[in-house]
């Protein structure tokens, strides 16, 4: 049997390079070389299975990869989230992939998957993912996966900044 | 390499939920992008399906739509039910409804279109209600809630919503 690769509109390419991409039309894909999955170009941004497009709410602001964003309900936009602290576990939307800035621009977050996710200190593989009590959309890790985190590390880094945790659902009771 | 240009390659390009669903004479393999959910459906030769979807018995002697709320169905396999009291665990949303005893899909998890009883405000988290397909909202955090409304533009009816898998106990 033979088998024909999958084919995409615009081949590999790193997520830096798609972002540099023009002229894309609803439908057309990429395949991202970063995290390893096809993405499909919705009309306005670029997204997969494990992200879901939102809007920057209307508190505005800067949203980063790696940041933890939740639902809020904007008197002005759908589907707007905020960047969270710890008691915001609750309207978990997920972690920012693609961010933006500004009240209104869209950007995508990951609900599921293995991602880059912001750690406001070092962090160890293995360890469970939690939201920040002290710093909207920081995250903490907190030693054995247990109530209240929302994905594993897969990666140690001795200091804050950004490392891989297969991020999966919440849990906040 | 090659090269799809603009998405013309998907055998039947770009199209609605309703006019993918509309399509007569699909074969197994084939492929459709739809776009209201913006993802990429391929046709199981029974229903058009993407990764987060799954196909069920409606043994819930009632006619379901897209949005409706089941429960697993523990007496007979591969069934699902009407949710009979509140906070019950939330086994899917119908994404392609269907009459009773018939074949239908299922949401499992992710974005989708969620049938609530009454106005929700985005942000709200919902649980089941007895005897009904609607959800209610609930922001108080009890056992068996199913996700976050993400746009409630809808109503009392349907609104977008992420489909998250909690753990009850």
């Amino acid at each position: 049997m033979s088998y024909k690769a999958n084919s995409t509109t615009y081949g590999g390419k790193t997520k830096s390079q798609i972002a540099s991409l023009t002229g894309m039309s609803q439908g057309d894909s990429v395949y991202n070389t970063d995290i390893n999955r096809i993405e499909y170009y919705t009309g306005s941004i670029w997204a997969n299975e494990d992200l879901v497009v939102c809007v920057i709410d209307s508190g505005g602001g800067t949203f980063s990869e790696g940041q933890c964003c939740h639902w809020v309900n904007d008197g002005t936009y759908q589907k707007a989230v905020a960047l969270s602290q710890e008691v915001n576990s609750g309207e978990f939307a997920g972690i920012v992939y693609r961010g933006g800035t500004g009240a209104g621009t869209e950007i995508v977050v990951a609900w599921k998957g293995i991602y880059p996710v912001k750690f406001e200190g070092a962090t160890t593989a293995n360890f469970g993912v939690s939201l920040s009590s002290t710093t909207n959309g920081d995250n903490l890790s907190e030693g054995s996966v247990s109530v209240g985190h929302f994905g594993i590390v897969l990666e140690t880094i001795g200091a804050a900044g950004n490392a891989k945790v297969l991020i999966g659902g919440i849990e906040t009771f | 390499m090659g090269y799809i240009s603009n998405g013309q390659d998907y055998t039947y390009g770009l199209k609605t939920k309703a006019n993918m669903e509309a399509i007569t004479g699909a074969l197994e393999g084939e492929t459709c992008y739809n776009t209201d959910y913006d993802r990429v459906h391929v046709y199981n030769g029974s229903f058009w399906m993407h990764e987060h979807l799954i196909e069920m018995t409606n043994n819930s002697g009632l006619t379901v739509s897209e949005g409706d709320v089941m429960i697993l169905d523990t007496t007979q396999n591969g069934s699902m039910l009407r949710p009979t009291a509140i906070d019950q665990v939330i086994f899917g949303v119908v994404y392609e409804g269907g009459a009773d005893a018939s074949q239908v899909t299922l949401t499992m998890c992710g974005p989708c279109r969620i049938n609530c009883n009454a106005a929700p405000n985005a942000g709200d988290q919902f649980v089941t209600i007895a005897n009904s397909f609607a959800v209610t909202t609930d922001g108080v955090g009890n056992v068996g809630r199913g996700g976050c409304i993400t746009d409630d533009s809808g109503g009392a009816g349907l609104n977008w919503a992420l489909l998250v898998k909690r753990e009850v106990f």
